[in-house]
């Protein structure tokens, strides 16, 4: 037996010697080139660490928040959206004009804006870039691209973008990463695999190093269009997927920034030497309804479920009490939020009414499918099972893995479904859609389908093609209201972004959208 | 001539078990419910962006071609692309089982020095105290979960005293050994309390055998007998214990792994089936496979060449 043993440590090692010498090799290839930026870099390195990696850097495939905030590092648009999340500011174009009939936008690029290879930015990279976004295979995104009709380039420093008809939050449109400015040369070299790892763009920041799982390494890009920007010369991002080790990293110097969870918010905002920042977020936690199951096709039942709902407690319990109630799908933090929305309370008599009214009175049954492993979701439904239970609603916790619940949702075949979304542009036409607009997103999973969703839809496409803001204020407005009564989604709370760091790290931007923004981030 | 026919059938049988292999694994990952599609678009898909993306992945071709094409991959040792990490599978098993690897061998290393140290104590010694702690230890460190003493070291001697990382892995060989040392404690202790109790009682067997007394009353040295007589034969059982161990490190290191933010494959593997990363989980299983017929193939050969007494046939 000892033999056995002694062998097999042999064998594990000979294993090992080749694997580390296989390794050894592939990380020179890869890192090879770099290496001289590293060890000349005296300047300012600030290190970050999140939960989770990104999957793509892609602009055109880019699904996920955490693909999402990270954009803005290396990539632009020709406009951007500002730091409120609210208006749009000139990036690679400087200027841009609207024809009459708002059909026509001609954008002029800035002087002497280079992408960071050091190439100057043409207007046929421009045309390119948007028109790979549109015609990507696969894309969430080229659905909402397709207002774009035609992009083509003129003369030395133009592009032209045309559009079938006015669309009010084109400007918006563009500023979203889908539309990120990349050269053409070097996307056709690398192909769409190499974007998705190493993104150009004429971003604050060059991507010069990625390990999948553990580590993006970003250098300040010298050819930046911003006189003087980023401050820093190397942006670390980490992942470091348990909260507690993050915190304690964060704690011991070792990172300077990091993702801060909710459960130890309070902790670090009394601990020396760490400062929390928080940031406005368009987020708005909220329950699925499907409102084409059986139970759940009656109006009234969705109601008396939101009247049922104690949204306070639910704060309390899952978010550690930040948050605040939420009476919209859309977030006050986003424009068109309406204000006037009547504000829903508790009222366990009420939604007993209108159950017996449906022709639950004796009762019913649901059951809430979620993602085994969180416990956030499992503390909500366990919260939602008693509050519902005092009108007579039993409700079944279901515990599934989460790629399994949201196959089911994205099927229908579910009854109640826990989400959260923020919102990637600056106007509101994103998610009014997606949850008034039966036809491409089937009413985002809940398969409201009614006469009073019709209604809404109408209103949201008005507002599409309408360019008077007080006019599409007012049909935003009013498709709120018939969201608000007729409850395909109960929306639970508005909460914010919060990123913990070090006293020594100042001028930290996150956008209401979730974007980075640490071009101006500073390190003492 | 005769070894050189043993590896060939072995080898040959090896064949039929990594057939069965793949079905399984291709099975597996095709069972549990859930897309790959509609876990990488995530909440913006739209009908047509799902549709589209399935056939970018070549998930709307029938299964039977689907695992042609894996068993295409699989004899051209080319695992394809990583569906969510855009990376090739072969590349990133190599790229994270250095960080694996490294966590095995350090993990053991330390699991054999502190169970051979304390078990030859506790057996050894005649005093009753020092048993009865290394044993009440031992129990206390079997009973309590590895994360929550990694947990506790990182607050210990990571943030209070600042002497070792905080977790993560570093960017160079003198970072990487260093911030495997509290990884590698945390992982062995459990392991090495098991050993202890184990080493312990063999020793205790041991001294009351009778050529031990024979070895005493021949009037060897204390230490001679120790090393000569009953260390060696406590090695047999506890090295078979420790070589199960091994194996059950390289395979179950998620939990270190997510406490030390440590880039391994452990978290790698969970991470592409919680996706439904359909080529990655298909690639590295395989691999995994190959690694543990290989290793039991290398053990068997180099047991002749350890033992002359041990014929291959």
């Amino acid at each position: 037996m000892k033999k056995r043993l002694f062998a097999m440590l042999l064998a594990l090692t000979m294993c090992a010697g080749a694997l580390i010498g296989c390794s050894g090799g592939g990380e020179n290839e890869t890192t090879g080139e770099t290496t001289a930026g590293t060890t000349d870099g005296s300047g300012k390195k600030v290190i970050m660490a999140r939960s989770i990696d990104s999957n793509t850097l892609d602009p055109a495939m880019a699904s996920k928040n955490q693909d999402i905030w990270m954009m803005n590092f290396v990539l632009e648009g020709l406009v951007r959206s500002a730091e409120d999340g609210k208006e749009i500011e000139a990036a690679v174009a400087d200027t841009w004009t609207i024809s009459d009939d708002y059909l026509t936008y001609t954008f002029h690029l800035r002087d002497g804006v280079k992408f960071s290879t050091g190439e100057e930015v043409t207007p046929e990279d421009c045309v390119y870039s948007i028109d790979r976004a549109r015609n990507m295979e696969g894309s969430p995104w080229s659905g909402m691209l397709a207002v774009i009709q035609d992009v083509r380039a003129e003369g030395e420093d133009s592009v032209i973008i045309t559009v079938s008809q006015p669309t009010a939050s084109l400007l918006s449109l563009l500023a979203m990463f889908p539309c990120s400015i990349m050269p053409q040369s070097y996307c056709e070299e690398v192909g769409d695999e190499g974007v998705a790892n190493a993104p150009v763009g004429t971003g604050p920041f060059i991507l010069e190093t990625w390990e999948k799982n553990s580590k993006m390494v970003f250098k300040k890009n010298p050819n930046y269009w911003q006189e003087g920007l980023p401050t820093i010369d190397e942006f670390d991002m980490m992942v470091v997927s348990d909260e507690n080790t993050r915190m304690m990293q964060l704690k011991s110097g070792q990172i300077d920034m990091a993702e801060a969870p909710l459960s130890q918010l309070e902790e670090l905002q009394n601990t020396d030497g760490i400062v929390v920042d928080e940031f406005a977020s368009t987020s708005v936690d909220y329950i699925i309804l499907n409102c084409q199951n059986e139970k759940l096709s009656d109006a009234r039942v969705r109601q008396a479920l939101e009247l049922a709902t104690d949204k306070e407690a639910i704060i309390k319990a899952v978010s550690y009490g930040y948050g605040t109630p939420a009476d919209s799908f859309i977030s006050p933090a986003a424009p068109h939020y309406n204000t006037e929305l009547p504000e829903v309370t508790r009222d366990v008599e009420k939604a007993k009414e209108l159950l017996s009214e449906a022709g639950y009175g004796d009762g019913l049954e649901l059951t809430v499918q979620i993602g085994s492993g969180s416990t956030g979701n499992l503390q909500q439904a366990t919260l939602l099972k008693q509050q519902w239970a005092e009108i007579g609603v039993t409700l079944n916790i279901e515990q599934i893995d989460s790629a399994t619940a949201s196959a089911n949702w994205s099927a229908l075949n579910y009854e109640v479904y826990f989400s959260y979304l923020t919102s990637d542009m600056t106007d509101t036409s994103e998610l009014a859609e997606l949850w008034c607009v039966y036809d491409s997103t089937q009413c985002w999973g809940s398969g409201w389908n009614s006469d009073r969703q019709k209604e809404a839809e109408e209103y949201v496409k008005m507002a599409a093609t309408e360019m008077d803001e007080d006019k599409r204020m007012e049909y935003y407005c009013a498709m709120q209201e018939i969201v608000a009564e007729e409850v395909p989604n109960i929306p639970l709370y508005n909460s914010s972004f919060y990123i913990a760091h070090s006293d020594k790290i100042d001028n930290i931007v996150q956008t209401p959208l979730g974007n980075y923004r640490f071009e101006t981030l500073t390190k003492e | 001539m005769r070894e050189f026919n043993y590896i060939l059938k072995r080898i040959l049988q090896m064949i039929p078990v990594l057939l069965i292999v793949t079905v399984i694994i291709f099975a597996g990952m095709r069972l549990i419910p859930g897309d790959p599609a509609v876990t990488m678009l995530g909440d913006h898909a739209t009908p047509q962006a799902l549709e589209e993306m399935r056939h970018k992945l070549g998930l709307d071709q029938s299964l039977i071609v689907q695992y042609l094409i894996f068993l295409k991959q699989v004899l051209t040792f080319d695992f394809g692309n990583s569906i969510t990490l855009n990376a090739p599978v072969w590349q990133l098993f190599r790229q994270k089982a250095v960080v694996t690897l490294t966590l095995t061998l350090m993990t053991g290393l330390a699991t054999l020095i502190i169970s051979f140290l304390f078990g030859y104590i506790g057996g050894i010694s005649r005093s009753k105290a020092v048993t009865k702690i290394i044993d009440t230890a031992a129990l206390i460190f079997i009973s309590v979960p590895e994360f929550w003493i990694g947990i506790q070291l990182m607050m210990i001697l990571g943030l209070k005293l600042g002497l070792l990382p905080v977790g993560g892995w570093g960017s160079t060989w003198p970072e990487h050994l260093r911030s495997m040392i509290l990884p590698a404690i945390s992982g062995c202790l459990g392991t090495s309390a098991l050993m202890i109790r184990n080493i312990e009682e063999e020793i205790l067997k041991i001294r009351r055998q009778d050529y031990v007394d024979f070895a005493y009353s021949k009037g060897l040295k204390k230490s001679i007998v120790r090393d000569r007589y009953i260390l060696k034969n406590v090695m047999v059982s506890t090295i078979t214990l420790f070589s199960m161990r091994i194996v059950h490190m390289f395979a179950g290191s998620v939990v270190i792994e997510t406490v030390f933010a440590l880039p391994g494959l452990g978290s790698m593997l969970m991470q592409g089936i919680l996706a439904r990363d359909y080529t990655l989980v298909q690639g590295l299983v395989y691999i995994f496979a190959v690694i543990v017929l290989v290793m039991n193939l290398l053990t068997d050969i180099s047991y002749s060449f350890i033992n002359p007494r041990i014929r291959l046939e």
